[in-house]
């Protein structure tokens, strides 16, 4: 049994953390094990700090504590996620029957590992606690999907009944491995991931990360940073200049750790020198306030941006601008206005004319950058960054400034404004649409199947005619003699009444009401098996030429299954009364005629072989 | 559909019309059929102007004496929109009809908005690309040019278009600002200067305000427009500011030492002409001699400049005066001029005065008189013209001294001369200016009155109505108030007059500094921002309390609380970073995460973005937005209001900032199917004098127990309001009461 695994520590006590993996193992619920304990010196450390956390607990609470099964009925509420900026942790109350509520939590090592484990235990947990989920089939029928994108493939099969029922018949009497099944569904996969990936994706924190928090204990200023990966990132994310300058200098002027205590001390100035300019106060002696302007002025120059690159910045949004919904963009009215020199200029029923000077200018635009890169979510701004410094490769910065481009070129991707539309003005539109239906699926079989009829009639009806032109011009040249007429006609109308049959039992069967409540059960059956017996045929068809060890292996698998499908269809087709026969019988025959073709092939094989 | 309204068919590009907009229709035409001029309010989220533009068009097609539709916009955004939803109709009418009915619909902007030409149109602002437009275009550059081509740089895009002549034509079809700059490039003529000749064959004009009201360009671009053209004003509650700024001038210290430096460029230039080409400034002289002060410059090509400031009433048809004709006399004048100016600048202390006052010390000082005093901007121009200057940006500052001139030296009434050294609103910041405040907002648009013969004021917010004609100084024949049908409650305006420690809250005066009142709003946006879905948008009184809040906001961990929530916009000056900021904030609306944008009153984004559907589903406006009251603008204006309108000074102050409130709150709505909270957070509101100027529309849809709320309550009442407008849009109960074809015909038949 597979199912998804990864790296996880799981809290034993406080502070004690046991190095392991886990893996859901569908309906059973999760297993934890510890990992390396096999390593006795390891095993011994681990239990003494077990001991030393909790001085009375018993060997067998200690054996215990190196595995543990999760059952999924245990669990209590739903699986609770740490927020972002501690480790990524999951945290379970389990309660199993009679005994007392206890938790279990475990460390993973990435936010996707733990998110991953979230996704496939809750909608379990939803289909268990349902209770419609769970006919008593004895486990799960879907235990054995394994290896990557556990969650979608299992969605799948719950979603397409179909599929889920071909999976049944032939993975799980083990015809055809999993992965082998997965190989010839990745189309249907795919398309189930990216719409599954599109819901999933965790966005960036809203939270202003490249803030720092002081706090004063009345003596000193403590400053506190923390500095992770996805703060970082966010920084450069926001900050093209950080980046810059980090791409400047590190590794080789400054080290990595030098580089961010640099950049702390700025922020730390700059919210020093802010509070105190409230305050009026005034640190430290003349000498130490030298130094410090010294080392101010040096971080200004690797962390502020100067008028050079504020300029190329600005004309980097001027350029973003223009692809922007001409009824947002308020540069167009910008210049569209009284020019400088018109209008009143301290104008009480207007604003006021400059918000530069305001105190929170600098803050304001912060946010709105901070903002900007959230919602953009992506590592474009990084890209802005190195554009910034130069640093982009040639090669890519050359359509960007190539001068061959039309002028009226970037205008085209611009939107058109959106008028509004009074929605509930237009009447809803009926035709070209068709409305949505539950029993859509029936319906279209039954559609189809009228349109086939259809069109065989037709066909007759050209047969017919044709003939007749034959019969008129047969005076002067005898084409035909009525014997071979009568037998084309047969033959046609022979085919005719077999479609008939056969459309009309699809239909039935896609119904889903036969024409007797025994019937229904054999086409159910005949269906399932001719499906099973397609898939089969694929996997079996797709193995030729037997150029590997692995596909021979597979064929002789697969022929092994072919034949048990076999027998069982030849078996129903003895068992069919004389109601049904008439209908199941062709596609009983069909399915059989396909796999003599695979046996007559497989024996060929067998004898190259 | 298509229906008769009385004796008119009608072409409305939707299936159904809600009953407001039929009565709308109605209105608008009796007062088409009076020729007469209508003032029109109907609530936001009626579609107002796709009623408009229907009524209309259908009207000049049935009637096709009436001349163009004009209509005035007041922001570039909004332009677009009303041609966007112009396409719509006249594709619908296409349909109906085939295309028997042509039509040519445009909109027009600055150079800097049109401009095709790759190095032109990069130009930083507008007055540049200006200027280097006119060094390419200008008619002696391109005389010049034909004999050394190799010396003069031309726009082909203008060679291009002049070599067609006549033959360049647009053909019939609705064009975006956008659509044609598309067409100019695959044409490879100037989008500009095309839509600037192609507007004597529209039939739709859509621009700004200004291109209407402002003298200096309307008698550019709209002289020609007939007297049975119908202008339309959309969104005119603030009509009577645009007025004002239309007519007023104002003059900062590098302005006048541009000016100083344009006097001494001249002079040299002048000389240099004497030397080489001395023909040419007699020849001048000659026709200032005999003719009008306008002929002193012979009009062509695209030399063009901004025009005289004056109405074009008041311009003096005479010859200039003796003492200016001669350029180094009226250089010697201009200098004097300036002078004197900055010399008033100088002061220390705020001045008031009227234009008599001030021509009298100007008299007493510089011996510079009235009389010739105005005709400053015509002999500018003619000399300017005369020396062949293209860089004209270069000399803006002694146009502005010549505008002013001109403008002061015209009018004695309805004008006040201000001089500050500072922003009353901003202290610490040395900010010398000279103010020519126009007083007298129905000067600027008196012209438009007299001229055509019907002009339509509309808007969302015109209460209370009846003080427009007083101000405009018009005489309208329809004045009507339109209500607005509603099926189920989709606006709810609520007012808070409590924080949530059950103390008021307000921005007024005395409690705007408080620490509580700050916390208490910041309260109720961080609550607000867990309870609304999607976007929320926050008005401020003015920037200067924004940037009060929000630094004391960043201080308290506030601003941090709402960003768990929601992320943060916030509106500046500079329009570049607020336009990315929408553009951003909308996407945080679209994808799922929520957003809280900061704004403020009779800003940008206050008056010409929307906030429709997810992008708005609740409007927080903090405190009243008042003028500031002790600016002497503002008093001088409300002293001339009471003398010559009889308004008094707290109504029209009252009447001013509940406008602009109700301007801001009505962002959110712009359907019947859209839905949102109105939060008015200020005890003020709850007084009757405030609510009573709020539009019907919206005053009656306070109810009794949502006019005095603490936070926890509003918070409640947000809860109840987003969990039942969430629900599905019942559309069959809706369309009971919309207006089919069938019911509009019958009910013309009855």
């Amino acid at each position: 049994m597979g199912g998804y695994r990864c790296v996880a520590d799981r809290q034993v006590a406080k502070g004690v953390w046991i190095p392991g993996k886990v893996e859901c193992v569908g309906r059973a619920g999760l297993l934890w094990e510890a990992t390396g304990v096999e390593d006795p010196t390891v095993r011994e450390k681990v239990e003494e700090s077990l001991l030393s956390s909790k001085p009375n607990s018993s060997s067998a609470e200690i054996a215990k504590a190196f595995r543990l099964e999760v059952m999924l009925e245990d669990i209590v509420g739903h699986p609770q996620r740490s927020k972002p900026p501690t480790k990524p942790l999951m945290r379970l109350q389990v309660q199993p029957p009679n005994k007392a509520k206890s938790s279990v939590v475990l460390r993973f090592v990435t936010d996707e590992s733990r998110d991953t484990i979230i996704d496939v235990i809750q909608p379990l947990l939803a289909q268990l606690r349902k209770g419609s989920g769970t006919p008593g089939k004895g486990g799960d029928p879907f235990a054995s999907v394994s290896g990557t994108n556990v969650q979608a493939k299992r969605k799948l099969l719950l979603k397409n009944e179909d599929l889920g029922e071909l999976y049944k018949q032939v993975v799980a009497t083990g015809a055809v491995t999993d992965q082998e099944f997965w190989v010839t569904k990745r189309k249907l996969l795919e398309k189930e991931l990216s719409s599954v990936q599109q819901t999933q994706k965790r966005g960036k924190s809203s939270a202003m990360l490249a803030d720092v928090e002081l706090t004063n204990d009345g003596k000193n200023f403590v400053v506190n940073f923390k500095l992770t990966d996805e703060v970082k990132k966010h920084i450069f994310a926001e900050k093209p200049k950080v980046y810059q300058s980090y791409l400047k200098n590190v590794p080789s002027k400054l080290s990595e750790k030098e580089f961010w205590t640099k950049y702390c001390r700025h922020l730390y100035y700059q919210k020093v020198s802010k509070k105190n300019k409230k305050q009026k106060l005034n640190t430290g002696g003349i000498g130490k306030s030298i130094e410090e302007a010294e080392e101010k002025e040096l971080m200004k120059e690797l962390f502020t941006e100067n008028d050079g690159e504020r300029r190329k910045r600005q004309a980097l949004k001027e350029k973003k601008v223009t692809s922007v919904d001409p009824s947002i963009d308020l540069t167009t009215d910008h210049h569209d206005g009284f020019s400088e020199g018109y209008g009143l200029r301290h104008n009480a029923a207007g604003v006021i004319g400059d918000t530069s000077r305001l105190k929170t200018s600098s803050l304001v635009r912060d946010l709105n950058r901070h903002a900007a890169v959230v919602v953009s979510n992506a590592p474009e701004t990084v890209g802005e960054a190195v554009e910034l410094a130069g640093l982009a490769p040639k090669g890519k910065r050359e359509p960007a400034s190539s001068k061959g481009r039309d002028p009226g070129g970037s205008q085209n991707v611009r939107p058109r404004a959106q008028a509004s539309i009074l929605d509930d003005l237009v009447q809803a539109r009926t035709e070209g649409f068709e409305a949505l239906d539950v029993r859509e699926r029936s319906l279209r079989t039954e559609a189809a199947a009228e349109g086939s009829r259809g069109s065989k009639t037709t066909e007759r009806e050209a047969a017919m005619s044709l003939l007749r032109g034959l019969r008129e011009v047969r005076v002067k040249m005898p084409l035909t003699t009525s014997e071979e007429e009568k037998g084309v006609l047969e033959e046609l109308e022979k085919r005719n009444r077999l479609i008939q049959s056969r459309n009309s039992m699809l239909r039935s069967v896609a119904n889903g009401d036969g024409p007797e409540g025994s019937d229904q059960e054999v086409f159910q059956q005949v269906r399932r098996a001719s499906i099973a017996v397609n898939e089969l045929l694929r996997h079996f068809w797709a193995s030729f030429p037997l150029s590997s060890e692995h596909r021979i292996e597979k064929v002789k698998r697969i022929n092994q299954a072919l034949v048990a499908q076999y027998e069982k269809i030849e078996k129903m087709r003895s068992n069919l009364d004389s109601g049904t026969t008439q209908f199941a019988r062709p596609l009983i025959g069909q399915v059989l005629a396909v796999c003599d073709k695979a046996f007559e092939k497989y024996d060929a094989a067998e004898l190259v072989n | 559909m298509k229906f008769q309204l009385e004796d008119l068919t009608v072409y409305f590009p939707y299936d159904r019309m809600y009953p407001e907009q039929y009565r709308y229709m109605l209105e608008l035409k009796h007062s088409l059929d009076a020729k007469g001029h209508c003032l029109l309010e109907m609530p936001t989220g009626t579609g107002k102007t796709v009623t408009l533009l229907s009524l209309i068009t259908s009207y000049q097609l049935q009637h096709p004496e009436v001349g163009k539709l004009v209509y005035c916009t007041r922001t570039v955004p909004e332009m677009e929109k009303v041609l966007e939803e112009l396409q719509n109709l006249i594709s619908f009418r296409e349909r109906e009809l085939g295309v028997k009915a042509p039509i040519l619909a445009l909109g027009l902007s600055s150079r800097k908005n049109m401009c095709i030409h790759q190095s032109v149109r990069e130009e930083v602002s507008r007055e540049s690309v200006d200027a280097k437009c006119r060094k390419l275009t200008a008619s002696w550059v391109r005389e010049k040019a034909v004999d050394k081509p190799s010396d003069y740089e031309l726009c082909s895009f203008y060679e291009q278009y002049e070599a067609k002549g006549a033959e360049a034509i647009l053909p019939p079809g609705v064009y975006t600002l956008d659509d044609l700059k598309v067409f100019g490039q695959q044409k490879g003529w100037c989008p500009y200067f095309l839509a600037r000749h192609m507007i004597s064959y529209a039939n739709v004009i859509v621009y700004n305000y200004q291109y209407m009201l402002d003298p200096k360009v309307s008698s550019l671009v709209s002289r020609e427009l007939e007297r049975e053209c119908v202008v339309v004003f959309d969104e005119a509650h603030n009509i009577d500011n645009v007025c004002i700024e239309a007519l007023s001038v104002n003059l900062r210290q590098q302005t006048l030492d541009n000016a100083t430096r344009s006097i001494a460029r001249l002079k040299n230039k002048i000389e240099e002409a004497k030397a080489t080409d001395a023909q040419r400034l007699s020849d001048e002289y000659n026709r200032l001699v005999r003719g009008l002060a306008q002929q002193g410059a012979i009009p062509q090509g695209g030399e063009e400049w901004l025009s005289n400031p004056a109405l074009p009433q008041d311009i003096l048809q005479e010859a200039v005066p003796g003492n200016i004709r001669r350029a180094e006399h009226f250089m010697a004048f201009l200098r004097r001029f300036v002078e004197h100016l900055k010399e008033r600048l100088g002061a220390q202390q705020f001045q008031s005065e009227n234009p008599t006052s001030f021509l009298d010390k100007l008299r007493n000082s510089s011996q510079i008189d009235s009389k010739s005093l105005k005709f400053c901007y015509d002999r500018l121009q003619s000399l300017m013209k005369t020396l062949e200057i293209i860089d004209t940006d270069d000399y803006y500052g002694l146009q502005l001294v010549a505008d002013f001139g001109t403008l002061v030296g015209t009018y004695d009434r309805g004008f006040a001369i201000i001089i500050e050294p500072y922003d009353e609103r901003l202290p610490s910041v040395p900010d010398p200016v000279i103010q020519l405040s126009c007083l007298d907002s129905s000067l600027a648009v008196r012209p438009v009155f007299d001229k055509f013969q019907s002009v339509v004021i509309t808007s969302g917010t015109l209460s209370p109505i009846d003080l427009y004609p007083k101000i405009l100084n018009f005489h309208p024949v329809v004045i009507q108030s339109l209500n607005m049908t509603l099926v189920r409650d989709c606006i709810c305006p609520v007012i808070l007059t409590k924080g949530a420690d059950q103390m008021p809250v307000s921005s007024a005066f005395e409690m705007r500094d408080d620490p509580g009142v700050v916390r208490n709003y910041g309260k109720l946006l961080v609550d607000l921002s867990a309870v609304v879905p999607d976007g929320i948008v926050c008005f401020f009184v003015s920037y200067l309390y924004m940037d009060k809040i929000v630094s004391q906001w960043s201080d308290m961990g506030i601003l941090r609380d709402i960003m768990q929530n929601k992320l943060v916009f916030i509106e500046t000056q500079d329009v570049v970073e607020t336009t990315l900021a929408l553009d951003n904030y909308r996407r945080a609306c679209d994808c799922g995460r929520g957003a809280v944008f900061f704004s403020v009153a009779r800003g940008k984004v206050a008056e010409g973005i929307d906030f429709d559907r997810h992008y708005g589903r609740c409007v927080v406006m903090f405190g009243v937005p008042y003028q500031y009251t002790l600016s002497r603008i503002l008093r001088a204006r409300l002293e001339y209001l009471r003398e010559t309108h009889g308004v008094s000074e707290s109504d029209f102050l009252a009447f001013d900032a509940v406008r602009q409130a109700a301007q801001c709150v009505g962002r959110v709505i712009r359907s019947k199917a859209d839905y949102g909270l109105m939060v008015l957070a200020d005890r003020r509101y709850a007084r009757a004098d405030k609510r009573d100027k709020l539009p019907a529309w919206i005053s009656q849809r306070i109810k009794e127990a949502h006019m005095h709320l603490d936070e926890s309550m509003l918070l409640a009442v947000a809860r109840q309001f987003m969990r039942s407008m969430a629900q599905p849009f019942d559309g069959a109960t809706n369309s009971q009461m919309l207006l089919t074809e069938e019911r509009l015909n019958s009910m013309m038949q009855t």
